[in-house]
């Protein structure tokens, strides 16, 4: 195991009004709570969520650029946590790239070799290399200020890999280009990432980032580890209500236990009045709330009620149609609840499923997660 | 069908904003009233003897006709020509203008050496009152220089304890020429320290963080991103605070001792000359002052344009 967090924890102080201070009291805010966390050697690790949850924090801990509060950081088993940046050999990509600007692509790339001490002959072959590898060929005496957003993005990734790092963080590289550039900057990231066998941690709130490039995905949220696993794992066995809505994986809904009957092996839940039967979930009562998933490739869309062997039928209104490549993704509502399905195209219009019209979708029983 | 005269003239209105117009009118008004004129008058005045004096030929005809040859040839002497070439050879006026500029240039080292560590924390560390010491240290800006030399007289004077003590070590600070770096150190650092903190400021923290990561120590990031990045900001900054050191008054003329040659500054100098003998005489101190903060401030320019 390359890297290893060990129950870390940060807080930082929030302004405090002096009467607060006086008696003793002071604001802060979690950024991380008890986090611990295992990267394997050439992993590439992704960790997703939303803004505001510890990504950044998590990744400047590792860096160490941030002081943890508790907790221990291990590198190649040792424990690094007393370790300043520059001691590390843990490279960041930063969320605004953080290019010098008044220094040339060159310079950019050459400056923490040079801070290293590495002499000037070996240092300029290391970066030809990586100059070539990323495709900087000619813009090597221009400014950052005259490059393109995806050639920016190239070069700060340049200037941490040149320093063959045991770790790479990458804090949402991606989040300022066009989502072309995107595309084949995550192809870029990969190829890097083949080619160079480094171990990657990246930290993004889009899921798109995590499906192309995880070998295996953390969901964090509000300072913890919600799940960790293989994306084929949160995919197909979401943890959490969070996790489940976080994938875009579907429908989560969520009630009260109605009838829980171990003889026939039936549980009913409550949705907003709509009564669901859900798998026989073992170790619950009536009257617990509980979260399931409802994955709209397992909605069945009909004009008209439809024969079936799901237990579950809603009869519900179109509010809207979108589509998704070849596919259709009918969202449709009844009392509170909001359904959605996918279909392909040409079933919708054979269907004739238009918005403000009636629509019945069902579900089979055994199709549903229950999330816990 | 309307007439194409009153198409264009319409046209013409479109195109036509009294805003521009009017700014560069009050703006251009306002450096012509409240600086080149009064600036320009100074210059005119040196050239011109009878424009500072307007009673010379009264003085003139009335040393003469009550028959004093010695007050007239001297009345003479003193306004005949140009005063300037007569400043370069007035012993006292270039002392005071060695005094002047080795004090501002020692005030303005010191305000490098301690000014620049304490924009840094200040721009960059957070902690409790940070926001009082950004405050505290803008404060001699706005607070009357007079006041900065009865503070310093009240902490450093021969009947205070800190002032005894310096006394008899033999380092007295007031009433000396070291008084005066102190005093202009109080007044003028400010313009330093504040155009340093905007600066580190304005330098993004992830570009020190990455250098951090790169392998870079503190001092290589502060050495290699930060003070290249503010470079220009801290050399404008800087000069302003020469100048102003430069040209420091009410609190230098409190803790000098006035003695030519050793506390007697160019501004000091402006004022006994005009206590002592009205504008005129004056007059050649304040060209000199005049120049010489001129020249510095162009040339900073230059070089921060640049």
């Amino acid at each position: 195991m390359s890297l290893r967090l060990e129950s870390i924890c940060k807080s930082y102080p929030l302004p405090t009004p002096l009467s607060s201070l006086l008696r003793g009291e002071r604001r802060a805010v979690q950024a991380l709570r008890d986090v611990s966390l295992g990267v394997d050697e050439g992993e590439f690790f992704v960790v997703l969520g939303p803004t505001g949850c510890g990504k950044t924090t998590l990744l400047n801990v590792i860096a160490g650029l941030t002081r943890q509060d508790n907790g221990h950081v291990f590198l190649d088993g040792k424990c690094i946590d007393h370790l300043p940046p520059e001691k590390r050999n843990v490279s960041m990509v930063f969320q605004d790239l953080a290019l010098f600007p008044h220094m040339t692509v060159l310079e950019n790339i050459i400056y923490g070799l040079k801070m290293r001490g590495v002499r000037a002959s070996e240092a300029k072959k290391k970066v030809n290399e990586i100059v070539m590898e990323l495709g900087l060929e000619g813009l090597e005496g221009r400014t950052p200020s005259s490059l393109s957003g995806g050639e920016k993005q190239r070069v700060s990734l340049a200037r941490a890999l040149v320093m063959e790092p045991r770790v790479l963080l990458l804090d949402e590289p991606l989040s300022n280009l066009d989502p072309q550039s995107k595309s084949s900057a995550r192809e870029l990231l990969l190829k890097v990432h083949r080619d160079t066998g480094v171990t990657m941690i990246y930290v993004t709130h889009d899921q798109l980032d995590a499906r192309v490039l995880a070998d295996r995905v953390a969901i964090m949220r509000e300072g913890t580890m919600e799940q960790v696993g293989s994306l084929k794992e949160l995919m197909e066995h979401p943890r959490s209500p969070f996790v489940a809505s976080f994938m875009s994986l579907g429908n989560v809904f969520s009630g009260q236990v109605e009838l829980h009957d171990g003889e026939n092996g039936v549980t009913l839940v409550n949705v907003e009045g709509y009564r669901i039967s859900i798998p026989y979930t073992p170790n619950i009562q009536a009257g617990r709330t509980i979260n399931f998933l409802v994955r709209p490739e397992d909605v069945i869309l009909a004009k008209t009620k439809p024969k079936t062997s799901a237990r579950n039928v809603l009869k519900a209104t179109v509010v809207e149609k979108s589509f998704q490549g070849p596919l259709v993704r009918v969202s449709a509502s009844i009392g509170g609840l909001r359904i959605e399905a996918l279909a392909t195209r040409a079933s919708v219009e054979y269907m004739n499923i238009k918005e403000g019209e009636d629509v019945y979708m069902a579900f089979k029983t055994s199709s549903i997660q229950v999330l816990g | 069908m309307k007439p194409p005269e009153k198409n264009e003239v319409k046209h013409f209105r479109g195109n036509f904003s009294l805003f521009p117009v009017s700014m560069a009118v009050l703006g251009l008004s306002f450096l012509v009233f409240m600086f080149l004129a009064p600036l320009g008058t100074l210059i005119y005045s040196s050239l011109n003897p009878l424009y500072a004096d307007p009673a010379v030929p009264q003085r003139l005809y009335d040393s003469l006709s009550s028959g004093d040859f010695e007050a007239f040839f001297a009345e003479l002497q003193v306004y005949a020509g140009n005063p300037m070439p007569a400043a370069f050879q007035d012993e006292v006026l270039l002392d005071a203008l060695r005094v002047s500029l080795i004090t501002s240039g020692a005030s303005s080292i010191i305000c490098m050496c301690f000014g620049l560590p304490l924009a840094y924390v200040l721009a960059r560390c957070d902690f409790p009152g940070r926001h009082m010491f950004k405050t505290l240290v803008e404060l001699p800006m706005v607070l009357p220089p007079v006041v900065a030399g009865i503070s310093l007289i009240l902490l450093l004077g021969p009947n205070t304890p800190l002032g005894s003590f310096l006394e008899q070590v033999g380092w007295e600070l007031v009433f000396t020429w070291r008084g005066i770096i102190l005093a202009q150190t109080f007044v003028a650092s400010p313009f330093f320290i504040r155009s340093a903190i905007m600066s580190f400021e304005e330098v993004p923290v992830s570009l020190e963080l990455a250098a951090r990561t790169l392998g870079a120590s503190p001092l290589k990031v502060f050495r290699s991103v930060t003070l290249p990045l503010s470079a220009r900001g801290l050399v404008a900054g800087w000069a302003m605070m020469w100048a102003r050191a430069m040209g420091e008054f009410g609190a230098t003329i409190m803790v000098s001792s006035n003695v030519p040659g050793q506390s007697y500054t160019l501004t000091t100098a402006i004022y006994w000359k005009f206590w002592a003998g009205g504008v005129y005489p004056s007059i050649a101190a304040a060209i000199m002052l005049l120049a010489v903060s001129f020249a510095v401030l162009l040339t900073v320019r230059f070089l921060v344009e640049r």
